[in-house]
C-alpha cells in the first residue's frame, strides 16, 4: 500500500462518502496501524552502509541478501556456508551481522546468544557497542524495559553512525515510560531532524501528558515533520486525544481549538465531530451543535459515534425547546437502532472464519475485497480492534505462520521433484546400462594391461639381449625377413648347382649393410619404442581413469538409497512441521474469534444501552409535556373552588 | 459521554502501546524459523547435488568495488558463446553490490576442459553516458566447481570503470 493511495482514500473521506469495507476499510487500518509499522520498520531496516572487504564468495552472497532485507535467504546461505567451513571475510563481524539479520528474522533466542557471544569476545569497542544496541532493541522487543534500559546504557556513544537515529528513539521511548522528560528532550534532540521518528515520539509525550493530567493550553500546536498523510493522520489523533481530554476538564474552548485543526478529510472525523458538538454544546452554542449532530446522524453506517449523535441531536433540540422535533428524532433513531442490530448480526456472520470479508477486514489481506451490499466495517471501534497493537502482532505471527505453512509447501514439492529427478536418473542409467555389460569392458581393460605387461618384458628382454632387430621399425623388419627369405632361396638354389653365387654374395652385402644400419639407429629406435610405450600406458591410464569415473556414477546412480533416505526423512520434518504450524494458525485465529465476539457484544451491549437511552428520554419528555398539559388544566379545575377563572 | 470518552481514548492510545505478542506462540513460530532454514540448507546442498554435481558445476559471481564511474543496469553472459543468463538489477540490488555483497549471477553445468566466458555489461558510464562494454576470460573446468568472479571496479587514475574475470 503506497502513500498515493493512502491520499486517494483521504480524499474521498472529504466527502463523507460512506466508509465500505472494502480498499477503504483497509487504508484507514493502515493509517491507524502507522505508529506500529513505524517501530516494526525501524526494527526491520539495518541495512548497514559499510564497504565491506569480501574475500569470499559466499559470504558476499550472504551480505547480498542481507543488505537488501532478505533475512531469510541470507540465513540460509549463511547455514550453508557453516555446515561446510569456516568464514573468510575481514570488515563488519559476521557474527554482528548474522545477530542482525537474526533479530530482523525474528529468531530472538539465536540474536540474543550471538550478541551474548560478541560481548563475551575481545571485538573491538564499535563491535560491541553495536552488539549492546542489538541487545538492546531485543529486549525493549520483548517488553523488557529495565533490560533494554541497561543495554542501550552499555553501548555508549560508540554506536555506529547508521544505528544512531534508532538508538536514540529508544532510549528517548524509554525516558518517556519512566516519565523523565529531561532526558526525553535530550535524547530526542539527537535524532536527525527530518526523521519521521519525531512525529512519533511527540504523540506519545502528549498522551504521557494527558495521563498526568498535565495538559496546557500551549500543547494545541502540534509540531508537524512533514505534510504527507502520515504526519497528518498522526497529528489529527493527538488534536482529537487534546480535544477529548480537554472536554473532561471543562475546558470546552481549548477542546473546539483542538477539534478544529481536524482535518475534515481525516479518518478520525466523526469523533471528532461529536467532540466539536458536545464541546459547543457545552458552551451553551446549541444552534451549531445541533448542526453538527445532524450532519453526523445523517451517516450511512450507525457506529457508535452516529449512535451518539442521535441522541445528543435530540437532547440538542430538547435544550432549544423543541420537543417536538427531540421526540421525531429519538423515533427515527430508535427505528434506526432496531435495524442496526440486524446489521450486527449479518456483519458477525459476513465475519466468520474463512470468509471473503472476514480475510480483507480482519486479516487485511491486499487480494481479498469484501463489497457485498450493505456492508459497514468502517467502525472506529473495529479499526482500533483491528489495528491495536495487540491484534496486529497477533495478525503478524499468523501472516508468518501462514508463509511459513506455503514454505513448507512448497518444499514438499521440491522434494517430490528431486524424488522424480533422482529416479528418472537412476532409470535412464539402467536402460542404458542394458545395452553396456560392464564386467565384459573390465576384462577388456584388464587384457590391454596384460598385454601391455608382456609387451614391456619382451622389450627389457630385447634390451638386455641387445636385439636390434627387436626394435626395428616394422617397414625395415619386413625388409629384413624379405632378404632372409631371398637369402635361404639362393641357398637352396646354391645346392641344385645353379650359378647364383654373384647374387647371393651381393645380396650378404645388402644384409650386413642392413643389419650395420640397424646397429647403428639402434638407440634412436628403443627410445622411439620407450616413447610409444608411454603413450600407451597414458592412454591405458586415461582409460581406466574414465572407466573408474563411469563405475562410481553407474554405483551412484543405480544406488539412490542414501539420497532416497535423506529426501524421507526431510519430507517426514515438512509434514509434521506443517502440521505443527497449521495448529499454530488455529490457535491464533481461535483467538481473533473470541476478540471479534467480545466486540460483537460490546456493540450489542453500546445499542441496547443507546435504545434504552432513547425510549427513557421520550418517556421522560413525553411525562414532562403530560405534566405540562395537566399543569395547563388545572387553574380551570381549581377556579369552582378559588371563584377565579 | 463517558463510553465514548474511554473509547476514543483507548482508540489513541492504541499506537502508544508496543506490540507485546504471546511469547509462547512466538517461541514456537522462531521454532519454525529455524526448521525453515535448516530444510532450505538441505534442500539447497540436494538441489546442488542434483543439478549441478562439482564435478560439471560452473559458478559465476558478481561484485562491484565503489563504483563512482560506473553505474550498473544489466548484465548478459555467455558461456562458450551461448546466452546463459540476462539479468537486469534493480537499485536495491546495485546498492547491495556497492556495499560489498555480491551476487551469484549463473550457476550452471559444463564439460571437463576449455570454456570461453563473457560478460555484456550495460549500463551508465562517466559523464552520465550510456556505457557498454564486454568483457572475455578463457577458464580451464576440471573435476572441481569452477567459480568466476566478474569484478567491476573503479580506476581512479584513468577514471574509468574496470572489469575482469577472475578464477576464485
Amino acid at each position: 500500500m503506497n502513500l498515493l493511495n493512502a491520499n486517494m482514500t483521504l480524499r474521498r473521506f472529504t466527502h463523507f462518502d460512506a466508509f465500505r469495507c472494502s480498499k477503504v476499510f483497509k487504508k484507514a487500518v493502515f493509517i491507524a496501524l502507522m505508529p506500529l509499522l513505524c517501530v516494526n520498520s525501524t526494527l526491520a531496516d539495518d541495512a548497514k552502509d559499510n564497504t565491506n572487504i569480501v574475500t569470499d564468495l559466499d559470504y558476499g552472497l550472504v551480505l547480498f541478501h542481507y543488505f537488501q532485507g532478505q533475512h531469510q535467504a541470507a540465513l540460509t546461505q549463511l547455514a550453508i556456508i557453516e555446515s561446510e567451513r569456516d568464514i573468510k571475510h575481514l570488515g563488519v563481524s559476521p557474527e554482528l551481522v548474522k545477530g542482525g539479520m537474526s533479530l530482523s528474522y525474528g529468531l530472538y533466542d539465536e540474536a540474543n546468544a550471538i550478541f551474548d557471544r560478541v560481548l563475551a569476545s575481545d571485538s573491538s569497542r564499535e563491535v560491541k557497542s553495536d552488539a549492546w544496541f542489538g541487545s538492546g532493541k531485543l529486549q525493549y522487543l520483548e517488553g523488557n524495559w529495565q533490560g533494554a534500559s541497561q543495554a542501550f546504557e552499555r553501548a555508549g556513544n560508540a554506536v555506529s553512525i547508521e544505528n544512531k537515529d534508532d538508538f536514540f528513539y529508544f532510549k528517548a521511548q524509554l525516558a518517556l515510560k519512566e516519565n523523565d522528560i529531561e532526558r526525553y528532550n535530550n535524547f530526542k534532540s539527537n535524532i536527525t531532524p527530518e526523521n519521521e521518528f519525531h512525529g512519533y515520539l511527540s504523540h506519545n509525550y502528549l498522551l504521557n501528558k494527558i495521563k498526568a493530567k498535565a495538559l496546557t493550553i500551549d500543547d494545541l500546536q502540534v509540531p508537524q515533520i512533514g505534510n504527507d498523510p502520515q504526519s497528518n493522520a498522526l497529528a489529527d489523533r493527538s488534536y482529537l486525544a487534546m480535544g477529548y481530554a480537554f472536554i473532561e476538564r471543562g475546558n470546552h474552548n481549548a477542546a473546539i481549538h483542538a477539534f478544529k485543526k481536524i482535518g475534515l478529510d481525516s479518518y478520525l472525523i466523526e469523533p471528532a465531530l461529536l467532540g466539536y458538538g458536545w464541546a459547543l454544546n457545552n458552551e451553551g452554542q446549541y444552534g451549531q451543535a445541533k448542526n453538527l449532530f445532524s450532519r453526523l446522524a445523517r451517516g450511512r453506517d450507525l457506529n457508535t459515534y452516529v449512535q451518539e449523535s442521535i441522541l445528543a441531536n435530540a437532547n440538542t433540540s430538547k435544550l432549544l425547546g423543541d420537543i417536538k422535533d427531540s421526540l421525531q428524532i429519538l423515533a427515527g433513531g430508535l427505528v434506526k437502532f432496531e435495524q442496526q442490530k440486524n446489521h450486527l448480526l449479518s456483519m458477525q456472520q459476513q465475519l466468520i472464519k474463512g470468509s471473503d470479508c472476514y480475510r480483507a477486514v480482519v486479516l487485511l489481506q491486499s487480494d481479498m475485497t469484501c463489497d457485498k451490499e450493505g456492508n459497514s466495517f468502517n467502525d472506529l471501534a473495529l479499526i482500533a480492534l483491528i489495528s491495536d497493537s495487540q491484534f496486529s502482532a497477533s495478525r503478524q505471527q499468523l501472516q508468518q505462520v501462514n508463509e511459513l505453512n506455503r514454505e513448507f509447501k512448497q518444499k514438499l514439492e521440491k522434494l517430490m521433484t528431486f524424488e522424480g529427478m533422482l529416479k528418472e536418473k537412476q532409470q535412464v542409467t539402467q536402460a542404458r546400462l542394458e545395452h553396456i555389460d560392464i564386467v565384459q569392458l573390465e576384462a577388456k581393460i584388464d587384457a590391454f594391461k596384460a598385454q601391455r605387461k608382456s609387451l614391456v618384458e619382451r622389450i627389457n628382454v630385447a634390451k638386455s639381449e641387445s636385439n636390434s632387430a627387436f626394435f626395428l621399425p616394422q617397414t625395415q623388419l619386413n625388409q629384413h625377413n624379405k632378404i632372409k627369405a631371398t637369402l635361404a632361396k639362393l641357398d637352396q638354389l646354391q645346392h641344385s648347382n645353379k650359378k647364383v653365387v654373384s647374387l647371393a654374395q651381393r645380396l650378404d652385402l645388402i644384409n650386413r649393410t642392413f643389419l650395420w644400419q640397424s646397429d647403428y639407429n639402434y638407440a634412436a629406435n628403443v627410445n622411439k619404442t620407450l616413447e610409444e610405450i608411454k603413450t600407451l600406458d597414458f592412454a591405458l591410464n586415461a582409460l581406466t581413469a574414465i572407466f573408474q569415473r563411469f563405475s562410481q556414477h553407474v554405483a551412484q546412480v543405480t544406488n539412490i538409497n542414501r539420497e532416497m533416505t535423506k529426501i524421507a526423512d526431510l519430507r517426514l520434518t515438512i509434514t509434521l512441521q506443517r502440521q505443527h504450524s497449521q495448529r499454530i494458525a488455529a490457535r491464533i485465529e481461535q483467538d481473533f474469534y473470541t476478540q471479534l465476539s467480545a466486540y460483537f457484544t460490546e456493540r450489542h451491549r453500546v445499542l441496547d444501552h443507546n435504545i434504552r437511552e432513547a425510549k427513557l428520554a421520550m418517556i421522560q419528555m413525553q411525562d414532562a409535556s403530560f405534566k405540562q398539559s395537566q399543569q395547563a388544566l388545572l387553574p380551570k379545575q381549581a377556579s369552582p373552588q378559588t371563584g377565579k377563572p | 459521554m463517558k463510553l465514548i470518552l474511554i473509547a476514543v481514548l483507548c482508540l489513541l492510545c492504541a499506537g502508544h502501546v508496543e506490540a507485546q505478542t504471546s511469547p509462547s506462540i512466538n517461541k514456537e513460530i522462531q521454532a519454525l524459523k529455524r526448521q525453515v532454514i535448516a530444510l532450505n540448507r538441505d534442500l539447497f546442498i540436494l538441489e546442488e547435488d542434483l543439478l549441478f554435481p562439482t564435478n560439471t558445476q560452473i559458478a559465476v559471481y558478481v561484485s562491484m568495488d565503489i563504483g563512482h564511474f560506473f553505474e550498473l543496469d544489466s548484465i548478459e553472459l555467455l558461456v562458450d558463446g551461448v546466452n546463459v543468463t540476462h539479468y537486469l538489477y534493480t537499485q536495491k540490488q546495485i546498492s547491495s553490490l556497492k556495499k560489498g555483497g555480491i551476487q551469484r549471477l549463473h550457476m550452471g553445468n559444463v564439460s571437463q576442459g576449455k570454456h570461453e566466458v563473457t560478460a555484456i555489461l550495460r549500463g551508465v558510464g562517466p559523464n552520465k553516458r550510456d556505457y557498454k562494454i564486454g568483457t572475455t576470460g578463457n577458464f580451464n573446468k576440471d573435476k572441481k566447481a569452477l567459480s568466476i568472479e566478474l569484478k567491476i571496479s573503479d580506476s581512479i587514475n584513468k577514471e574509468q570503470p574496470t572489469f575482469e574475470l577472475v578464477k576464485r
